[in-house]
């Protein structure tokens, strides 16, 4: 029976007390850093999924069950993270891809300049 | 036994199964330990993003060692941290080839600048020779008008075309030398001596890190020279927004150096209108302007 009371104690030992502010802080400005980026538009699923769980996070504070709350923090701040990288992704593939051919047709009218010599 | 220790032995039971670690290499870690162990060793990418790396891994490790609880918890959170890593690689894989092909568009308008100059100078000479042949004309015509003077009427009209052509004459010279202007400019952007001139498509650049001290956020000594950089962007096309991007381990620090850098560049007559800062938490300090559409 002690072993048993113990056992409970440790467990009730684990769970939180305390609202996990500073994750839902965390949280919150991670999800501001990818609206900024632009991921709402560029990397939208992602975003939406840390919206939700920073939405459920924020509910489940609510209602007292702080340890969930802290994970559905964390798991919010990663996806907003990764929704910020996924923008910028997108950001930089499209000015790569622009540059990659204004370049070429800067090249190709080198090229074809009659008589002049072009330096590959 | 009675009912109060079979209850008690039936809780203790639940505590010790419920939340055990699940060290039992499941479907869900093999595969996600393959997708990292793929990123890690990919040619290009597996070398990036060291740090995001490590926190994939720690996930993946967090995964293995949590209970039945918060293994979905720690899937979701490995697979997050996989996909950012090899997004985070990926930027700086790009960023690097942003960097070639701006130095590739730099020399490529060079040569541009070059072949047109040449261009010129060689439309100069045949206007030149076209000048002298006509001027030999006019002269072999006006002697034959003196030997003539009936045909003064046709040396006349020589002169005239002489004229004509030392008007095109001087407007090739013009823009024989408006080109060579430009080609000198490119030259010097490109560091081939010269004073400095502006990058004809620049539209973004890193202020040097000595505009800051470190974890300060009041200019440097010395700083004017990178805000005076970042107002030649500017006014390099004043119809576009400027973006100023601060990056540092602090975040309040990094939005006060984009405060900063924003009131210097409206000091020195940048419309603030046309100005939006961004400021973000990273590992490495960066301070960047750009030019928006």
């Amino acid at each position: 029976m002690a072993v048993a009371i113990l056992a409970f104690l440790g467990v009730a030992a684990c769970t939180p007390t305390k609202p996990p502010l500073d994750q839902l802080d965390a949280a919150s400005r991670a999800l501001g850093t990818a609206r900024d980026a632009g991921a709402a538009e560029l990397a939208g699923p992602t975003y939406r999924a840390a919206a939700q769980r920073f939405d459920a996070a924020q509910a489940a504070e609510g209602r007292g069950e702080y340890a969930l709350a802290a994970d559905l923090a964390a798991e919010s701040q990663v996806s907003s993270e990764l929704a910020a990288a996924q923008a910028r992704l997108a950001r930089l593939r499209g000015e790569v891809d622009r540059m990659r051919r204004e370049n070429a047709a800067t090249a190709g009218d080198l090229r074809q300049a009659p008589g002049m010599e072009f330096q590959q | 036994m009675t009912g109060h220790t079979r209850f008690m032995a039936v809780l203790l039971f639940a505590f010790a199964f419920a939340d055990g670690p699940a060290h039992a290499r499941d479907d869900d870690y093999m595969r996600l330990s393959a997708r990292l162990d793929l990123l890690a060793a990919d040619p290009v990418l597996g070398t990036r993003a060291p740090a995001q790396m490590e926190l994939a891994r720690a996930a993946l490790a967090a995964l293995e060692e949590s209970g039945r609880s918060q293994r979905t918890h720690w899937i979701y959170m490995a697979e997050q941290r996989i996909d950012l890593a090899r997004a985070a690689a990926e930027i700086e894989v790009l960023e690097r080839t942003h960097v070639d092909l701006q130095r590739e568009h730099d020399r490529l308008q060079l040569e541009l600048a070059r072949r047109d100059a040449a261009a010129a100078r060689a439309e100069l000479e045949r206007q030149r020779l076209q000048s002298q042949i006509r001027a030999e004309e006019a002269e072999r015509l006006q002697a034959e008008a003196e030997a003539a003077r009936s045909e003064g009427e046709q040396a006349a009209s020589a002169a005239r075309a002489e004229a004509e052509q030392a008007k095109r004459m001087a407007a090739a010279q013009a823009r024989a030398t408006a080109l060579a202007k430009k080609e000198a400019e490119l030259a010097a952007a490109l560091g081939e001596g010269g004073a400095p001139a502006k990058a004809p498509a620049r539209r973004s650049l890193v202020l040097a890190d000595s505009t800051f001290a470190q974890n300060q956020s009041t200019l440097a000594p010395g700083a004017s020279q990178q805000i005076q950089r970042a107002v030649a962007l500017a006014n390099q096309d004043p119809a576009a927004k400027v973006r100023i991007s601060v990056a540092t381990t602090d975040r309040a620090i990094a939005e006060q150096r984009a405060k900063v850098v924003r009131e210097a560049m409206v000091a020195a007559g940048v419309d603030p209108a046309r100005i939006t800062t961004t400021a973000t938490l990273a590992k490495s300090r960066r301070i960047e302007i750009s030019l928006q559409d």
